[in-house]
């Protein structure tokens, strides 16, 4: 039933009254008699009409949409009074929900009326109008019925207004909640979608994030925000704490690693839960779990990246070639695989058997290893052996092959190396420690004897000491020098460093720089091309060449040149030259051996050697003791070269010839002793000397050796001097004896004598001998 | 001083033989390894010219023997076609000079002026 009378309504029900009004003016001059009870009708009207203005009121009170409840409820209950019959003395009040609204007149009394208000059925409150007189005497006076109606009328509009003022408001207050779960959604999608930029870092997804939280707040101008993430923090730009905050925290994992903060920059208000409240504080958690997982997110994406560069670093910049096979097919190679077995690219080398990259000797070996690497527990294994290219060309590699599953079946990674050069190396090292185990076999036993080493003779302690050095040249590649004096056996020495060291099997070139004349030194060292072609039968290749890998033994150094020295020591130190009559660089890798019976210092310090070249050589020194200071070892000697020359029937040799050769001070050294014995085994004579001796000891008729040699030793030397001279004023007169005689102030017969004696005969020489 | 040359080519020998008898040295010639070591044997040399392509001895052969009866002698080699390996077989044994023919005047003067010098050296010590 409608409770609101339009004005329609309303014009249709006067036009109504006011015909009602024509026929009772008809019947009261029809009949005057009812003059009073017509009077009552038209006050009941009256009433009518007043019961509908208020019931109007109200309406219009409830049209202002902006109006509260509370003052629509004011202003109803300040309409009824008027719309009663006695306003004066009416007051009326409405108690809603524990609340009263009252006219201001309001006052409890007896003559009362009262109406429930309705609420979906269900009493909420009540209204009352009361007049504030006395009751009158007649119970039923003008209140009654109509006004009766009218106090109904109004509580049940008042009930029907309550209602879509509740709905009204519920209805506010979800498109509020709705709003702000827009908001809320609106914001958590922005931070999002900050995530799907490329490149973005978290870092700039963190600021971005602080700088979203403030607009999606109820009060964007006075809220700012913080991010705190491992220490670093991210702050909106007007930022203050402040003691109006929210926090919540970042998970990452499980683990608080940081905290989202919400500031208003406004004093709290008293109320505790001011404007903030349930939906931003649901927000902040939302923001801040999801900002936990776009930190997990991202952290795991750059865990991927990097892992996925590791692994493209891995596989494709090492010089091992990687490759995975399963069921014997290989499903994956890097570039370094391919390379090495000759494929151009590695989808070439996918989908290829295993077993065609195994040299065929091989490849019953490698099954076999395969078998047992699935058989066995092991994971990892190493396989060695000749692997083959696409072109068939074999190579030795190494592969770790290793047990992995890929796609849940199982499958081998394997990694190869290619080791033909350290296998090549490995196999030539094998034949030659066999080799050196077998010399070493040789050597310690000589070692051992202490008696001789190569063809060295000698026990003593200082000849032990030149082993030892020996042995430590062998083993380096440095250069050496033997210092030694005339006849101690420095070539011999030379030629042990060279057995003894990697390059025994190439060449040792020995060189004796003291009887090349200096204009021929340098085409003999390094070469002289003669055509225009370098290497032509015409050309001389010189003894760098010909040493090139082994070793060059530059006997009697020091008589080289300053000249030849800086040529020689430009080869010395790049192994580069170039060969007379051409300027085209020849290389040769040659080891440096040199010797002298000079003290090199002294050649230094005279500036007759070049104090870089003297370092350059200088580097091992090897010192060989003259004879007489190792006498121990000449009965040793003597025993060797016995045995040598003439098997087991050398002549024996007294006591007395034995001490004799003992005591002798041998300035030629071994070689002297050497001659020597050799002449005594010849000849059975016994002399210090060349092969021209004046005085010689006739063994069978020794008398008085020691005499002798004492003799000996001053004829000896009075002996070459005077043959020495004689052979020198010959040489300088072209062999003229009378001149030669002449230039030395002797008589011719003094001088024919003397040269009949030193066995020099017209014309002929004796060989020069020197001893120095 | 004494020089013993040796070669085959009896004209070489003589050119070389008078080249040197010009320079004031003694000559003797030998025109075969077995007549070289005859020879080395009656007499002492300071010298010895020696082609290595002799017909019945290779010179490389030669200069150990020539050595062993007389270990100061100068060698100077001489052939018309060299190799490595020949010119390091000739070469181990020491040589004063590896000469490729033809025959170097200068260079052989060189190296009688050596000797020389070295034995003036020797006797004023």
């Amino acid at each position: 039933m409608s409770i609101t009378p339009t004005s329609d309504q309303l014009e249709k029900r006067v036009k109504e009254l006011e015909a009602r009004v024509e026929h009772f003016k008809r019947a009261e001059t029809v009949c005057p008699k009812n003059e009073k009870a017509m009077q009552a009708i038209v006050n009941a009207m009256g009433e009518r009409v007043k019961e509908l203005n208020c019931l109007y009121s109200i309406s219009s009170l409830v049209e202002k949409h902006d109006s509260t409840l509370e003052e629509i409820l004011q202003g109803t209950v300040n309409i009824i009074p008027p719309s009663w019959q006695y306003p004066e003395i009416t007051c009326s009040r409405i108690v809603l929900e524990g609340r009263e609204y009252g006219t201001d007149n309001f006052k409890k009394a007896n003559w009362k009326q009262s109406s429930d208000i309705l609420v979906h059925g269900m009493r909420i409150g009540s209204l009352e109008v009361y007049y504030l007189k006395e009751m009158p005497e007649i119970d039923e006076g003008p209140f009654l019925k109509e006004e009766r109606s009218l106090i109904n009328a109004i509580a049940e509009r008042l009930g029907k207004v309550i209602e879509r003022i509740k709905a009204r408001n519920e209805l506010q207050k979800k498109n509020y909640e709705l709003g702000e779960r827009i908001k809320e959604l609106n914001c958590l999608y922005n931070i999002s979608s900050l995530v799907e930029k490329q490149g973005i870092t978290l870092e700039e997804i963190l600021q971005d994030t602080v700088n979203i939280i403030p607009p999606s707040w109820q009060y964007p101008e006075i809220t700012c925000a913080r991010i705190i993430m491992e220490g670093q923090e991210y702050k909106t730009k007007k930022f203050k704490e402040t003691d109006w905050v929210q926090s919540s925290d970042i998970n990452v994992h499980d683990e608080t690693t940081g905290a989202v903060e919400v500031y208003y920059l406004k004093e709290k208000p008293e109320i505790d839960e001011g404007p903030f409240l349930k939906e931003e504080r649901s927000l902040i958690n939302a923001i801040a779990i999801q900002l936990g997982s776009i930190v997990e997110r991202i952290r795991s994406e750059r865990a991927l990246q990097e892992s996925e560069a590791r692994y493209k670093i891995l596989t494709e910049q090492v010089a091992d070639g990687v490759a995975l096979y399963q069921e014997g097919l290989c499903l994956f190679a890097n570039n370094a695989f391919a390379s090495m077995f000759g494929y151009e690219n590695t989808s070439r080398a996918e989908g290829i058997k295993v077993v065609d990259l195994i040299s065929n000797d091989f490849k019953k070996p490698f099954l076999k290893f395969h078998e047992d690497l699935e058989a066995d527990g092991s994971s990892e294994r190493i396989f060695q052996g000749k692997y083959m290219t696409n072109d068939r060309r074999e190579f030795w590699a190494e592969a770790h092959l290793a047990k992995i599953k890929w796609n849940g079946r199982p499958a081998v990674l394997s990694t190869i190396r290619d080791i033909t050069a350290s296998k090549l190396k490995e196999i030539e090292i094998k034949k030659e420690s066999e080799h050196l185990r077998q010399e070493n076999i040789k050597l310690r036993s000589s070692i051992k004897e202490r008696f001789r080493f190569g063809d060295i003779i000698g026990k003593s302690s200082s000849m032990q000491e030149v082993y030892e050095l020996i042995l430590k040249a062998g083993a380096s590649d440095a250069s050496v020098i033997i210092y030694g004096e005339s006849g101690t056996g420095k070539e011999l020495v030379a030629h042990a460093v060279h057995k003894m060291s990697n390059r025994a099997d190439k060449k040792l070139v020995p060189i004796n720089c003291g009887a090349i004349p200096e204009m021929l030194l340098e085409r003999e060292f390094f070469g002289h091309v003669k055509g225009a072609f370098t290497g032509a039968d015409k050309d001389a290749h010189g003894y760098l060449d010909l040493a090139d890998h082994g070793t060059l033994f530059l006997d009697e150094v020091g008589e080289l040149d300053l000249n030849m020295q800086v040529k020689l020591l430009r080869a010395f130190d790049n192994g580069c030259f170039s060969p007379v009559g051409n300027n085209r660089t020849r290389t040769s890798a040659f080891r440096i051996v040199a010797a002298t019976n000079k003290k090199l210092m002294d050649f230094v310090n005279k500036g007759l050697m070049r104090e870089d070249f003297f370092y350059r050589i200088n580097v091992i020194p090897i010192s060989i003791p003259p004879l007489r200071d190792r006498k121990e070892d000449i009965p040793l000697l003597i025993d060797h070269y016995f045995k040598k020359y003439n098997g087991n029937n050398a002549p024996s040799i007294s006591g007395k010839i034995m001490e004799a050769l003992q005591n002798y001070n041998w300035p030629g050294n071994v070689r002297q002793l050497q001659n020597a014995l050799h002449r005594y085994i010849t000849l059975k004579k016994l002399d210090f000397i060349g092969t021209a001796p004046s005085r010689s000891i006739e063994l069978d008729s020794a008398a008085d050796e020691e005499a002798i040699v004492e003799i000996f030793e001053f004829q000896h030397a009075v002996r070459k001097f005077e043959k020495n001279l004689v052979i020198k004023a010959l040489d300088q007169n072209q062999w003229h004896r009378e001149k030669a005689a002449a230039s030395l102030g002797l008589p011719r017969r003094t001088f024919f004598r003397k040269m009949k004696n030193f066995g020099l005969t017209s014309a002929q020489t004796v060989p020069f001998v020197a001893h120095s | 001083m004494k020089v013993l040359v040796v070669d085959d080519d009896a004209s070489v020998a003589g050119f070389i033989g008078s080249f040197i008898e010009k320079l004031g040295h003694y000559v003797e010639k030998a025109s075969s390894g077995q007549e070289a070591l005859t020879r080395f044997k009656e007499n002492t040399f300071d010298l010895v010219l020696l082609d290595i392509c002799l017909p019945d001895i290779k010179g490389y052969e030669l200069i150990p023997q020539f050595k062993k009866l007389h270990p100061d002698v100068g060698v100077v080699t001489m052939t018309g076609y060299n190799s490595r390996d020949l010119e390091f077989k000739v070469r181990k044994h020491g040589v004063m000079y590896y000469m490729i023919k033809p025959f170097e005047p200068d260079s052989l003067k060189s190296v009688l002026d050596h000797i020389s010098k070295k034995r003036f050296q020797h006797v004023t010590i």
